[in-house]
């Protein structure tokens, strides 16, 4: 019960930050709705843990390495819309196709 | 005394080498230093072909006191067949050593004044004794592995000769064509090398005549082997139907023509076909085809000499003419009366074309029409060429006349048409040289400038006329003095009535050598007969004052009236029995249009057209899937997305 609560708790999050990323042209909204994807892969994590292996924890352990991870990579991310903002003058990525083939 | 025999041969090639490598480095130091070398190589090179001389007369002298030298050395085994380098000298090779020595000395000597100012004379004289070494090589060689090899070089080096004025595209084509009919003719060589060396495991002489003169070997090789041997002569010593290299590869140096084209490398052949003679006698076959052979070329070519109108054509015609005859006197199992002529034909021959030279330096022009009255400015030169051309028509005491007589009269016992046939030929010889030394040594001096010069020396001298021709230096007129006393000695070598020591030397085939043959007195009137007939006709054609007055159309006085009364025969055989033509038709040009075809069609389209198609492929393929990177990063997202989707759906089994 208490699972499959999570796990919807999780899909719903994923579904959010899925069609964030597909509908949001700030690349700042882009960086939230990823934010809101890898928490629902952590959520995911917890609870299929304390299905299989409650004794071991590693399920937790796992949602904190990847909370660290989460942080560095909004870091990242953070410094990066930056650099595109100094460089375009906008963050929307729709204007910024530099790599097109 | 085998070291004497590899110094023979050895001392020219070490020249060659030397003028080789020192060509090339003082060349890239130029100026003086090249202009001394440049004077200092004929030296050199001269140097090297008389000590090869002396040498060669040492190896012959030595070998009457001592018997057959003979060096043997293991070269190489491939498999179980040992390949030697071995060298002898029996009494033909000596012969021909002597021969090819002293000929290609005298070359050398006169080629120093002939050369002088050549942009190149230094690789002139390192292909020269390359050519000697090679030849004196083919000639000392004790075993026929030995012998292809020599036989090979001296292909190469005559092309790289009659090619020595590589910028004029006739000479480059020369050569080419040289080499390549020869090659026609080499390749029969190579075939009955198979053959010989298939069924005796040997290369050696001994073994293979031994080979030959087994009961056993009277079989489907007997004709055969004989034949392709004779193949290879045929091309090398020009005999018909192979001999349109010859006449073309007069646009080489006319010392050149004279060593080469005249003296000794034509000679190959003869001398093959005489040192091969134990293979022949096993086949009377092969030799009937050596003597209808010979004799056909003999006669063919000295109508065609008699419509030439440039010296050296002239020359080459007669020169294919007399390696006729010698064939001829193989074919009829007289290899003793072959190798007389080829001995005396060397040297007048040699003296001829030396003569010509000599006009041709002089003067800078080679066609007879433009020449004439020669014999005042250049009396010596004049002389000489008489004496060579007495020997060529046969008139005694010179050389061709004894030799010529020997030949003729190994005919008269079973081949009394082959006797008129050569006869005939004789006849035509004699007109042609005659006519020859009229037209350009009497009559009126050619006025007029003269003619843009078309060889390499000649243009030293600018546009001299004849009127300006002055007797040549020293350096060329003592080879042509020492060629001339040659010619008019050298027939008493073998002369019957002095016992005939040159064949008794040479030992050829036993049978033969029983078989003496004593000139009847009713042919040697003949032979004087007809020689002196041609003269006369030549003299009444060409000589007579009343006679050289020219003719409309540069046709010259009996030239003419032939011309006129002959029509289509006439400039068929001028045109040298339009072979060439034959060849160009049933040969070339198919080989050119399936070359054609296969660059344009199989080359050209085929398979360039499937890699040009490859290589545009490419990029077309590579414009349509580059359409994907559109650079939009929510392109790439929404790819992801639907991927993550399509794997959730295949997990779940939606698809199953």
């Amino acid at each position: 019960m208490m699972t499959t609560a999570a796990l919807t708790l999780s899909a719903v999050l994923f579904a959010i930050g899925v069609f964030g990323v597909l509908t949001r042209r700030n690349a700042i909204s882009l960086l939230v709705s990823v934010e809101i994807v890898m928490n629902a892969a952590t959520i995911n994590l917890v609870a299929f843990s304390r299905i299989h292996e409650p004794e071991a924890m590693t399920g937790q352990v796992f949602a904190l390495l990847g909370i660290g991870i989460a942080a560095c990579e909004a870091a990242v991310g953070l410094a990066l819309i930056l650099a595109v903002y100094r460089r375009f003058g906008s963050t929307d990525v729709d204007t910024i196709d530099l790599l097109r083939g | 005394m085998g070291a004497v025999l590899v110094a023979i041969f050895g001392v020219p090639f070490l020249v060659c080498v030397l003028l080789l490598v020192g060509g090339a480095v003082v060349s890239r130091r130029g100026g003086p230093a090249w202009e001394r070398w440049k004077s200092l190589a004929g030296w050199i090179s001269a140097g090297g072909a008389l000590i090869a001389l002396g040498l060669a007369v040492f190896a012959l002298l030595a070998f009457r006191a001592d018997g057959d030298i003979a060096l043997r050395a293991v070269w190489f085994h491939v498999g179980d067949l040992e390949v030697p380098f071995s060298l002898r000298v029996d009494g033909l090779q000596a012969v021909m050593a002597v021969v090819v020595a002293g000929v290609a000395f005298l070359v050398h000597l006169f080629s120093i004044g002939y050369m002088e100012g050549d942009r190149d004379v230094s690789t002139y004289f390192a292909e020269l004794s390359l050519f000697t070494a090679a030849m004196l090589l083919l000639v000392l060689s004790a075993n026929f592995f030995v012998l292809y090899v020599a036989w090979e070089l001296v292909g190469a080096s005559s092309y790289l000769l009659i090619s020595y004025y590589f910028e004029r595209p006739a000479a480059a084509a020369a050569g080419k064509k040289a080499f390549l009919t020869t090659r026609v003719g080499d390749v029969g060589l190579l075939v009955a090398l198979f053959v010989i060396v298939g069924q005796t495991g040997s290369f050696d002489y001994d073994t293979v005549f031994a080979w030959a003169a087994d009961p056993g070997f009277a079989g489907a090789w007997a004709v055969a082997v004989p034949l392709l041997v004779f193949a290879g002569a045929v091309g090398k010593s020009a005999q018909f139907p192979l001999h349109v290299w010859l006449p073309d590869a007069m646009e080489g140096p006319t010392p050149v023509s004279a060593l080469i084209h005249a003296a000794t490398m034509v000679a190959a052949g003869v001398y093959l076909v005489a040192r091969s003679y134990p293979l022949f006698e096993a086949a009377p076959a092969a030799l009937d085809v050596v003597m209808y052979i010979g004799a056909f070329t003999a006669l063919m070519a000295a109508t065609i000499a008699v419509t030439q109108r440039d010296i050296k054509k002239v020359l080459a015609y007669s020169t294919i003419s007399q390696l006729g005859f010698m064939m001829t006197a193989l074919g009829a199992g007289a290899p003793e009366a072959g190798i007389f002529h080829l001995f005396t034909h060397a040297w007048f021959k040699a003296l001829l074309f030396l003569g010509a030279g000599s006009v041709i330096h002089a003067t800078g022009r080679q066609l007879v029409g433009e020449l004439g009255g020669l014999a005042r400015r250049m009396p010596l030169t004049a002389w000489t060429f008489a004496a060579g051309g007495l020997a060529l028509a046969g008139i005694p005491p010179f050389a061709g006349f004894w030799s010529k007589e020997e030949i003729l009269a190994s005919l008269v016992a079973h081949h009394p048409v082959l006797l008129g046939v050569l006869l005939l030929a004789s006849l035509l010889t004699a007109f042609y040289i005659a006519r020859l030394f009229f037209l350009v040594f009497l009559g009126a001096e050619s006025a007029g400038p003269g003619p843009e010069p078309q060889h390499g020396p000649a243009s030293l001298h600018g546009g001299l006329d004849a009127a300006g021709a002055h007797e040549s230096g020293r350096r060329m007129s003592i080879p042509l003095l020492l060629l001339a006393a040659a010619s008019v000695v050298a027939g008493f070598f073998g002369a019957g009535f002095l016992g005939q020591p040159l064949q008794g030397f040479l030992s050829l085939g036993e049978g033969a050598a029983a078989e003496a043959h004593t000139v009847p007195f009713w042919l040697t009137v003949a032979a004087v007969t007809v020689g002196i007939l041609g003269v006369g006709g030549a003299w009444f054609g060409y000589g007579r004052p009343v006679a050289r007055t020219r003719a409309e159309g540069g046709a010259l006085g009996f030239d003419a009236w032939l011309e006129n009364s002959l029509g289509g025969a006439y400039s068929f055989v001028a045109r040298g029995y339009r072979l060439d033509d034959a060849y160009a038709f049933l040969l070339v040009r198919p080989i050119v249009t399936v070359g054609r075809f296969l660059w344009r069609s199989v080359d050209g389209f085929a398979i360039d057209g499937a890699l040009d198609g490859l290589a545009n492929l490419v990029p077309k393929v590579g414009g349509l899937v580059n359409r994907v990177q559109t650079g939009e990063v929510r392109d790439y997202l929404a790819a992801m997305a639907v991927g993550a989707i399509l794997v959730v759906a295949l997990a779940l089994g939606l698809f199953s």
